[in-house]
């Protein structure tokens, strides 16, 4: 077999890429039925189909296959877009995601008869709803069961299913039983469509049928025996119970849309892929697509650097000739010309690490979309600014967080489209979801008109579980106590639903925020909605840091969590409840010694003042007394590596001009500890 | 102990003891460096190097055999090992020469808690007896 791991990265890419313009089309094609949605659809469908066959993954090759099919059909018969045929197609497009990430990991793929079923099922809906119900024996067929048991065969119900567009079904009905009959040997009962009153086609009675036998055959082989007749659209054969105080208990009807439990259960639920060589099992390497453009302006950057160094290999040959004066001169030139180019290359190489917003928005509306379902709240999804364009880590990271917060507003924030209603606003619950730069931060504002978060309930929630003392409770300002949302166990719902309220969310929306230097900002209104602007840095490898000196050390903080640099004498440092805190802007800051805080040396303070850097990390404040401030600077971050062991308080260090390493402090660490 | 013999160690002193190191584990060896010290971390780890734009963490080898540290002199010297796909810093006092063993004598034993395990054998060379280290022991316990 030709070796295709080569092409695996390659495929799983084109393969995320189609799965999520499909997301797109589905969801775009809900709200607006349109030729043209229905077309993107196939043509992703039938790209999946034709790499997956190529890549012998047939599992995906087969559904897509059905995928496709289905969409052709939609396409040719332009059917009504009910909920349930989009429901189908979105189920299917779950089914083929989940393909793929078992494909990625390598694990055994999952059983999608049932979706394929489902599939098969909507194209041919009979014309004809009706019940199908498990026959009840009557009292001689019950006698003919129990004899053929205690003569050691088996009770088999043979489910089947005739074709659709099978034309003298009833003829099919009575050659089928005769074959089932040949096959068995007994055939104890049949049972037959239940007819609806006023029904037109006599046909359709036939369309399916319970045929129960005794035989000492055993499933699998009737079923292959089975298989290869023609116009049988489905086959279920399970064991049949007899009840013991026979002459059937209740008969459970079986409905006509096939649910997954319908599946053969005399198959195994997880098929094992054909193949378990270990490229398979190597998880997808993250590639990055970068545009031709971009690629060769950093190779023009490169190229001028080359030409910069060739400058100063003739400046150093020719140097010893020169004078020094007009040498040095020569020299700067250069070094500001390199300066200028690596500056630019810097800023290049960082830009192909970046992708649209987009990537992250464009996952939402589908959320939305099934929130919306699950919870019957009509909701609404404004998404702007999605060009904006951010670090790919970035943007995986800050997934989780956004869900959470998708996930509380549909769940608690939005009320429900009655009591919108009373209150005059519009039925349909908007969440928006902006993203914009903003100096050198890219700004996520998140916000919903909901019912807003009222301070004084999460006050006395937070009371009632003990995040806060009842004196802390009446210092706390309405505002504060909004903050208190992402405090660890807090949850305001009274009930924990499946969508939100376990109390966690909120509280990992802090610390994912933290851990990517970012700031949060609450703004809410009760009655009108809440608000949250997220302030993330655009990229996680260079940052800007502030350089001070502790302890003879140089230690870095990043830029994005200092909210400001003061000088204050030694009075201004007061004891508040056994805590050293100081007053900025009216606010009551905490006040640490970094040197204290990272157990270094305590170094005598030569000047009156003290300098103070007041570090801010998502909701949380602090000031901290350095011995010099020195001035800030991007500085590069590097790993400090996995064998030192977990180092909280750092988040990197970086190397110094004077090639010295510096440690880069962890903010939201140094805050919240 | 036949695959061990005909390997070439580096030889290197700390305090009054001589070990030695298989060449193939070693990366390079640098004279000593500015070393930037890590708040909370092992007693062990003496800080962070820059190693030509790489951070890598140095230890000092006499702490991991249960010596104390000594001031540095010029014969000072880190031996950058390979540990499980990172660099690692190991200070020692001296490194005197590349070597090999005529012959090479299983692990001795008695050499009191921090050494269990310490040693792959321990190598001869004329009448001169030299631990050999094994740095998975040291750097992994």
């Amino acid at each position: 077999m030709m070796d295709l791991s080569a092409y695996r990265d390659i495929f799983i890419e084109e393969l995320n890429d189609q799965l999520e313009r499909m997301d797109q089309s589905l969801l775009a094609l809900e709200l607006s039925p349109s030729v043209e949605l229905v077309q993107t659809l196939f043509r992703a469908a039938h790209t999946i189909k034709g790499s997956a066959s190529t890549m012998d993954f047939r599992e995906l090759s087969d559904l897509t296959h059905e995928v496709e099919y289905a969409l052709e059909w939609v396409r040719e018969k332009k059917p009504e877009m009910t909920s349930e045929l989009i429901d189908t197609l979105f189920r299917s497009l779950d089914a083929m995601k989940v393909l793929r990430d078992q494909y990625i990991r390598g694990e055994a793929y999952a059983d999608f008869r049932a979706v394929v079923r489902e599939i098969k099922d909507l194209i041919q809906t009979p014309a004809v709803v009706g019940k199908l119900v498990t026959p009840q024996l009557q009292p001689a067929e019950s006698i003919v069961a129990q004899v053929a048991v205690v003569s050691g065969k088996h009770l088999l119900s043979i489910h089947i299913m005739l074709e659709h567009k099978c034309m003298m079904k009833a003829a099919r009905y009575h050659i089928l039983r005769q074959r089932i009959e040949d096959i068995c040997g007994t055939v104890v009962t049949t049972s037959l469509m239940e007819m609806q009153p006023g029904a037109q086609n006599e046909d359709d009675h036939y369309s399916q049928f319970i045929i129960i036998v005794a035989t000492s055959k055993d499933r699998q082989q009737l079923e292959t025996e089975l298989s290869t007749d023609s116009d049988i659209h489905m086959l279920e054969i399970h064991p049949y119970v007899l009840e013991s105080n026979e002459i059937a208990a209740t008969s459970a009807p079986v409905e006509l849309i096939s649910e997954p439990e319908h599946t053969k259960p005399s198959l195994p639920t997880v098929t094992t892929s054909g193949s378990g060589s270990d490229e398979k099992v190597k998880a997808a390497q993250p590639t990055v697509r970068v545009s031709v453009e971009r690629l060769d302006h950093l190779m023009n950057l490169v190229g001028e650097l080359l030409i910069d160094q060739t400058s100063l290999a003739d400046l150093s040959g020719s140097g010893a000739r020169k004078e020094s004066s007009s040498l040095i001169q020569s020299i700067g030139g250069v070094s500001d010309h390199m300066g200028r180019v690596i500056k630019e290359l810097q800023e290049g190489v960082m830009k192909t690490r970046m992708l649209p917003i987009d990537q992250l928005f464009s996952r939402f509306p589908r959320l939305v979309r099934d929130l919306s379902q699950k919870l019957g709240k009509d909701l609404e999804l404004v998404i702007q600014g999605g060009e904006t364009e951010l670090d790919r880590m970035i943007i995986e990271e800050l997934s989780d967080p956004l869900i959470h917060l998708i996930r509380n507003s549909a769940d608690h924030g939005i009320e429900s489209a009655e009591v919108r209603g009373e209150l005059g606003k519009p039925s349909k619950g908007r969440i928006t979801l902006t993203s914009f730069h903003e100096e050198n931060h890219v700004v996520i504002r998140y916000s919903d008109d909901g019912k807003g978060i009222d301070g004084e309930k999460i006050k006395a929630s937070a009371l009632g579980k003990g995040i806060i003392s009842e004196e802390q409770a009446a210092r706390l300002s309405t505002q504060e106590a909004v903050h208190l949302i992402f405090e660890p166990g807090f949850s305001t719902a009274s009930s924990v639903s499946e969508v939100s309220g376990r109390g966690v969310g909120m509280d990992i929306v802090r610390s994912q925020i933290g851990r990517l230097n970012g700031i949060i900002d609450i703004d809410t209104e009760v009655g009108v909605g809440t608000t949250f602007t997220i302030r993330l840095p655009l990229t996680l490898a260079i940052i800007k840091g502030l350089l001070v000196k502790v302890s003879g050390r140089v230690l870095i903080l990043p830029m994005y969590n200092v909210a400001e640099i003061v000088r204050i004498s030694p009075e201004d440092i007061q004891m508040i409840q056994g805590q050293q805190a100081i007053l900025n802007h009216g606010r009551i800051v905490p006040f640490h010694r970094l040197c204290d805080r990272l157990n270094y040396p305590r170094t005598e303070r030569k000047s009156k003042t003290i300098p103070l850097v007041i570090v801010r990390s998502v909701d949380k404040i602090a000031a901290y007394a350095v011995d010099e401030i020195i001035g800030n600077q991007e500085v590069v971050i590097k790993t400090l590596g996995t064998y030192l062991g977990a180092m909280n308080h750092l988040s990197g260090a970086t190397i110094l001009g004077n090639g010295k390493v510096a440690l880069i402090l962890d903010a939201s660490y140094l805050v919240s500890h | 102990m036949s695959s061990l013999q005909k390997e070439q160690y580096i030889e290197l002193s700390v305090g009054a003891e001589t070990c030695a190191i298989r060449i193939e584990e070693i990366h390079e060896i640098i004279k000593m460096l500015s070393i930037t010290d890590i708040p909370f971390s092992r007693p062990e780890i003496k800080g962070v190097v820059n190693l030509r734009g790489k951070v890598v963490c140095v230890m000092s080898l006499r702490n991991l055999l249960g010596m104390p540290d000594e001031p540095d002199t010029r014969a000072t010297r880190i031996i950058v090992v390979r540990y499980q796909d990172e660099y690692i810093g190991l200070i020692v006092d001296r490194v005197n020469k590349v070597t090999t063993y005529s012959e090479i004598h299983p692990p001795t034993g008695g050499y009191g808690r921090n050494r269990e395990g310490a040693f792959h054998g321990v190598g001869q060379h004329g009448d001169e007896l030299v631990g050999i280290l094994k740095l998975d022991e040291i750097l992994g316990g």
